[in-house]
């Protein structure tokens, strides 16, 4: 089954066609989309912007993680189900749209970074979890994430301009 | 002076011809705009959240609050820069629509509102959970701002969808 048939075949779902015809679903879906994504973004920013030692310095990381990471996850939930809504609906056009595959590279990057430093760089968090000075590749995974993330939204909001 | 034909002498000004000329401004704008957004909604949204949970375990609402609010008021200055350039570009687009009038009625009456949480819990920040009455209060008013908040960021993205008929 090539992905173009996939396409099409998600396309004429009647969920799908039912968005795309609609005059309010689309824009009712999106703006669930943009709230989640603003949790998404705006709650990775915390911890980053901690790991960066930029903000909330007074917090131990892992309090902060605990705190904030179910706010992450719930949010990256609604997002993605909102997400597939809005992409169904005009499934075979949104894959020829470069600010679309990029946003989808840039996800996967994005997810690879926040589990190269969970499983590696976050098992010591002990040693430094109040330390005035996080290790370097705390410093780096927040960084990154942080462009990471700036890039999807900028390639998410470039999607309704193509 | 009514305000469409004040749009219409913005628009024939230098500086919103430059911003709607380069190609790139208002991408950058906006997105910078959206970026903004997310500092406001996820701090705002949390605060609140921890609010409607008064009596729990958690961070102290007074200490989430010392962490996030200057973060949001940096933010909202930020957003009224990057919104005042992108009235400037396209001053039709933003000022004659409808949801961009109700967004900034809505941002004028929760502004306030956030600031009178902060101000309360930095004077004592045990204000909120001194008894029963305050605690349904601080829900009552945490549910209010959410709503509100919640209710600018829609009014925003519907700006797109709401234009003045032309």
């Amino acid at each position: 089954m090539t992905l173009h048939i996939f396409l099409d075949w998600l396309n004429s779902q009647p969920f799908a066609v039912a968005i795309a015809e609609s005059d309010w679903l689309f824009p009712t879906i999106e703006t669930a989309h943009v709230f989640a994504l603003t949790m998404v973004v705006g709650s990775i920013a915390m911890v980053d912007l901690r790991l960066l030692r930029v903000a909330g310095r007074d917090l131990a990381v892992s309090q902060l993680t605990n705190s904030v990471l179910p706010w992450t996850w719930g949010s990256f939930l609604l997002a993605l189900i909102t997400g597939v809504l809005l992409f169904a609906s005009k499934a075979p056009q949104y894959v020829t749209y470069f600010p679309f595959v990029a946003k989808m590279a840039l996800l996967v990057l994005a997810g690879a970074n926040m589990l190269l430093f969970h499983f590696i760089t976050y098992r010591s968090v002990r040693d430094w979890d109040t330390s005035s000075d996080p290790p370097i590749m705390a410093k780096i995974a927040g960084g990154s994430s942080l462009l990471l993330w700036c890039g999807i939204v900028v390639c998410g909001r470039w999607i309704g301009f193509v | 002076m009514t305000l469409a034909s004040f749009t219409d002498w913005l628009s024939n000004t230098t500086p919103s011809n430059v911003i709607r000329d380069v190609t790139w401004i208002i991408p950058v704008v906006q997105s910078i705009h959206i970026i903004l957004i997310a500092i406001v909604i996820s701090s705002t949204t949390m605060f609140n959240v921890r609010l409607l949970q008064l009596g729990r375990n958690a961070e102290s609402p007074a200490r989430m609050a010392n962490r996030v609010f200057p973060w949001v008021w940096w933010a909202l200055l930020g957003l009224l820069l990057s919104g005042s350039l992108l009235i400037i570009g396209e001053p039709v687009r933003e000022l004659l629509s409808p949801a961009f009038a109700f967004k900034i009625v809505v941002i004028l009456l929760v502004a306030p509102l956030t600031l009178m949480f902060q101000a309360t819990l930095r004077r004592d920040d045990r204000f909120w959970s001194a008894s029963l009455g305050r605690r349904y209060a601080a829900r009552g008013l945490a549910m209010l701002s959410l709503l509100m908040w919640l209710s600018v960021l829609t009014a925003g993205r519907w700006i797109a969808y709401y234009q003045a008929s032309t």
